[in-house]
């Protein structure tokens, strides 16, 4: 009986013990994970404005206000078609530079620089740059273009390019961290497995990348397309730089930031966040499943 | 089907420093030839070369009757089994062991996933080939015993397992040579014993060719037909195991080969600390011209007894010792004892437990002892004098 009480007494000590050191961390997803959130899902069912005195519960009405809000369609239907442009690009930009730059052996590491650098640059630098480049009559992008015979286009205040271009400095951005992640997944892949794939016989380019390259990277192809549709859904500051959401160029977060930060509605705003949110969920939740199945982890 | 394997003058640098040092080597069709030497010899990266994924300086590699210099791996028709087994992480067992005959026998197109399949369902020709190669995987993996491993991945398997599937896949196109690079070394002490063995049945069986680097001696003087002992990319000896082990070619060789090691005695010009001896040659060379500056003695050859009794007439050398230490090896015991003369080096010697079923203590004083006919005597650049020393007096 003493024997039994005093295991007792040990396994509750381990438990307060256990807690006490999980605490920390609890408490921080709590504070900045799980209330806010536990806040936006609130506030969502309600028409509370910043500033406002009171508030009234709507229920679901700022969701069905959504889905007739012509703004928010657009900008929803922009946001797709920006992921559909960004993330494939990206990926497979991203894999074909990195397999090139695996490859070189003195030039490496300058080439990893000149393709790193779009992801260190402020973009909210970069626009006025941009600005400049993509500009009507001004821009040598449009030099080019008249040159060769082109009718010069508009590209940030046409609304049928103002998506695919704001998507292609979207793919500038990207390319680079998504060519590193690659990078780093090429250089874990042993030497071994290219020297037996030589004597079995497959040492041409395109058997190599098919039976050892592209299955080895499984893991961080996921990855990266997990994290690169992640950031493509996130765009904002190409849009809020270059264009202010003008000529239909809304997307997701911008139309919500307009809502939460302009107008100051901050019940829409977060049923705009919930929507959004959901939706990236769906996206990574799908994506893994669906890859997990055929990725191969070491 | 299996062929020889030639290595003329085969040189290769990295840099100034010379990592194949005009290598000659000849392994006969059939043959087991064990690539022996400490890490940092040379040997994988001549396997390496005959396998043709290293480069070379000058030289030639023949493979069969055909000068290979210049063929790619696959061309070489040589199979190699990989230190890590090099298996593929993401196939099954079945997948592995299939690809060399899928790169083989289909073509470009019809071997890549999706495409090919598509292509594969209007070609009968291409199914003909998949199942050709899946009943070859198939009895091969019946004949390794690994049949109940197919669907597995290479993550699924034991060490000894992942070994197995390695040499199936090497197996399965019927290489005209096996290149091994140190097949056995990650594996523990008891399976190692176990998959060598094997090792040795299937070459009985199958009577390939086989190339085996290892630094592990026993495993090279147990499985081989022949032996070359590798120092610093140069080979030191090749020979069969009882041609090194009898009459090694020099101190490097010596010292290598046997466990526990040849007993090696440094000897000055004229009488060696006591012990006087001259060598009969043929030409009787006199002692003022004695060249040997090394003897060596195995420890079986090493006789002890207790001090005060002399050991038997035949043994001509006798020595005063003290039991340093004893090391219990099952079936004999292992002694290291010091000598009174030659600064108290240390010798050590090898005696059966069935003449001695109580190991002596430390420090106790024994007379040791050996026949001059078992002497290795060695020169001053290290290599074997062949000549039979006698006692002087």
């Amino acid at each position: 009986m003493i024997k039994l009480n005093q295991a007792n007494h040990q396994a509750r000590n381990e438990n307060i013990l256990g807690w006490a050191l999980a605490l920390p961390a609890t408490f921080l997803l709590v504070m900045l994970y799980l209330l806010p959130i536990t806040w936006v899902i609130l506030m969502s069912f309600t028409n509370y404005e910043l500033g406002a005195i009171s508030f009234d519960w709507v229920g679901l009405r700022n969701f069905s206000k959504a889905f007739e809000d012509e703004v928010f369609l657009r900008s929803f239907r922009n946001t797709l078609l920006y992921v559909a442009l960004v993330l494939p690009s990206s990926i497979f930009l991203g894999l074909g530079i990195a397999v090139l730059i695996h490859a070189r052996k003195r030039t490496r590491s300058i080439y990893e620089v000149i393709y790193f650098l779009p992801v260190t640059s402020t973009l909210i630098a970069m626009a006025t740059v941009f600005q400049f480049l993509l500009h009507p009559k001004l821009g040598p992008i449009n030099h080019l273009l008249t040159a060769i015979g082109i009718q010069a286009i508009s590209f940030i205040s046409d609304p049928q390019w103002v998506i695919p271009t704001l998507s292609m400095i979207g793919l500038w951005q990207l390319v680079g961290f998504n060519m590193i992640l690659f990078l780093a997944g090429l250089s874990s892949i042993p030497e071994e497995l290219y020297e037996a794939a030589a004597l079995d016989g497959a040492n041409g380019p395109i058997d190599r990348f098919i039976r050892i390259t592209w299955p080895m990277l499984g893991p961080t192809t996921l990855f990266v397309m997990v994290t690169s549709c992640i950031t493509a859904f996130k765009v904002f500051d190409t849009v809020a730089t270059l264009t202010q959401g003008k000529s239909g160029s809304e997307v997701l977060l911008y139309a919500l930031y307009l809502e939460g930060f302009q107008y100051f509605k901050m019940g829409y705003a977060a049923a705009l966040t919930l929507v959004f949110l959901f939706f990236i969920l769906i996206l990574s939740n799908v994506q893994s499943r669906l890859i997990e199945k055929k990725v191969h982890y070491a | 089907m299996t062929a020889s394997i030639k290595l003329n003058s085969l040189t290769k640098s990295y840099g100034t420093q010379l990592v194949l040092n005009n290598i000659n080597l000849e392994v006969h069709p059939g043959e087991f030839v064990s690539l022996v030497g400490p890490s940092g010899c040379g040997k994988s990266t001549l396997l390496r070369v005959i396998a043709g994924l290293t480069s070379f300086d000058a030289g030639e590699v023949f493979i069969g009757d055909r000068q290979v210099n210049d063929l790619p791996p696959k061309e070489r028709n040589i199979a190699m089994v990989f230190q890590n087994y090099a298996l593929y992480p993401h196939m099954t067992v079945a997948e592995n062991i299939a690809t060399p005959l899928l790169m083989s026998r289909l073509g470009l197109v019809q071997r890549q996933p999706y495409i090919g399949t598509f292509i594969g369902t209007f070609s009968s020709k291409r199914k003909a080939i998949l199942a050709q190669i899946e009943t070859e995987v198939a009895n091969l993996c019946t004949s390794l015993q690994i049949s109940n491993l197919v669907q597995r991945k290479p993550a699924q398997l034991s060490g000894g397992q992942r070994q197995r599937v390695a040499l199936a896949r090497a197996m399965v196109r019927h290489p005209d040579a096996f290149l091994m690079d140190e097949p056995l070394s990650n594996l523990d002490a008891k399976l190692r014993i176990q998959v060598r063995d094997e090792l040795a049945d299937l070459h009985q069986r199958i009577g390939s060719t086989f190339l085996y680097v290892t630094h592990d001696q026993t495993e090279a003087l147990t499985l081989s037909n022949r032996v070359a002992v590798m120092d610093q990319g140069q080979i030191l000896q090749i020979g069969t195991p009882s041609e090194l082990y009898e009459s090694p070619a020099n101190l490097t060789v010596a010292k290598f080969i046997g466990t526990p090691s040849m007993n090696i005695l440094p000897l000055e010009m004229g009488s060696a600390q006591g012990l006087s001896f001259y060598l009969a040659t043929p030409r009787q060379l006199d002692q003022s011209q004695l060249v040997i500056k090394h003897i060596g003695i195995r420890p079986e050859h090493l006789q002890m007894g207790s001090s005060g009794d002399a050991l038997p007439a035949e043994i001509n050398v006798q020595l005063d010792a003290t039991v340093h230490r004893t090391e219990h090896h099952g079936a004999e015991w292992i002694y290291i004892l010091k000598l009174a003369q030659w600064n108290g080096a240390l010798l050590t010697a090898r005696v059966s437990t069935q003449k001695m079923s109580k190991p002596l203590a430390s420090g106790t004083e024994v007379l040791v002892g050996w026949r001059l006919a078992d002497l290795h005597l060695f020169d001053a650049t290290g290599s074997r004098v062949s000549a039979s020393p006698q006692l002087i007096n």
